[in-house]
């Protein structure tokens, strides 16, 4: 194995234990970003089949993790940031304060555990 | 950077003048985000004096990145080996930054606020005509380095 191939591993493996849809989304869209730049449309295919082909083979971890993710605790996950965006569109003017909309105070206040949604 | 060092410390006074601003976690998100414009403005300055060329910055960047990763998959691994919590080293090594629950399949959630980095490592790797990375490069620094350690000690 190459040096190349251990380290997109590990990094990638590293970005699936993040468990964040942001990071997760952010890997894929650079993936085929690096793909587009690199013009290496062969890559592309056989990462978009060895996508699929383990998919149908994993089905059901990927089903389970996709509900987890996805459906099952995006729905509290996101709680927050739903509150806060019906906020931020009722406001008509900026709150400055520091307990103000996606301020770290107000994360923290809603969803002591966790820095950030995502 | 004057503007930058205006804002913040209007985004403080703000904050201190609304009366209910903890003066501890100011001072802890000012910290993180002069840390972060520093570097990156340092790296900036070095660039362009010729000090260090942008490949070798992101070849380094790469290899933080890769050590990281391996520290949480080992972490990870690890916990289905020995009887080892991921999640209290976690939490006692890096701090309140880093998020870390148990999720499926035995397996835990290490977020790290570095993650985000990973992406660009991941594109830097998979397009070296843009990036100009070379891992070789690396292996030569890695080498110079060993040699200098063991001739140090």
């Amino acid at each position: 194995m190459s040096k190349l191939f251990i380290c997109i591993v590990v990094v990638l493996g590293s970005g699936f234990l993040t468990y964040s849809r942001a990071i997760w989304f952010i890997y894929v869209v650079s993936i085929f970003v690096a793909m587009i730049v690199q013009r290496s449309w062969k890559t592309m295919a056989v990462t978009i089949l060895a996508v699929l082909v383990l998919g149908a083979w994993y089905y059901d971890v990927f089903n389970v993790v996709f509900e987890e993710r996805f459906v099952a605790e995006a729905e509290p996950s996101d709680v927050g940031r739903i509150e806060q965006a019906r906020d931020l569109m009722g406001r008509s003017r900026p709150d400055l304060s520091w307990e103000g909309n996606g301020s770290a105070f107000q994360y923290r206040q809603q969803n002591h555990h966790a820095k950030v949604f995502l | 950077m004057v503007v930058v060092a205006a804002s913040l410390c209007f985004w403080s006074l703000v904050g201190v003048f609304n009366g209910q601003a903890d003066t501890g976690q100011i001072f802890s998100e000012l910290r993180q985000i002069a840390s972060a414009i520093s570097v990156a403005w340092l790296s900036i300055f070095a660039i362009r004096r010729g000090l260090l060329t942008a490949e070798r910055l992101i070849t380094v960047i790469i290899y933080g990145m890769f050590c990281v990763s391996a520290v949480k998959m080992a972490l990870v691994a690890a916990s289905f080996f020995s009887n080892i919590d991921p999640i209290q080293i976690t939490q006692s090594v890096f701090g309140e930054a880093t998020r870390a629950d148990p999720i499926l399949f035995g397996l835990v959630r290490l977020d790290f606020p570095q993650d985000i980095v990973g992406a660009f490592a991941l594109f830097a790797l998979l397009a070296p005509s843009v990036s100009g990375v070379r891992l070789a490069v690396c292996r030569n620094y890695s080498s110079a380095s060993l040699w200098c350690w063991g001739r140090d000690s």
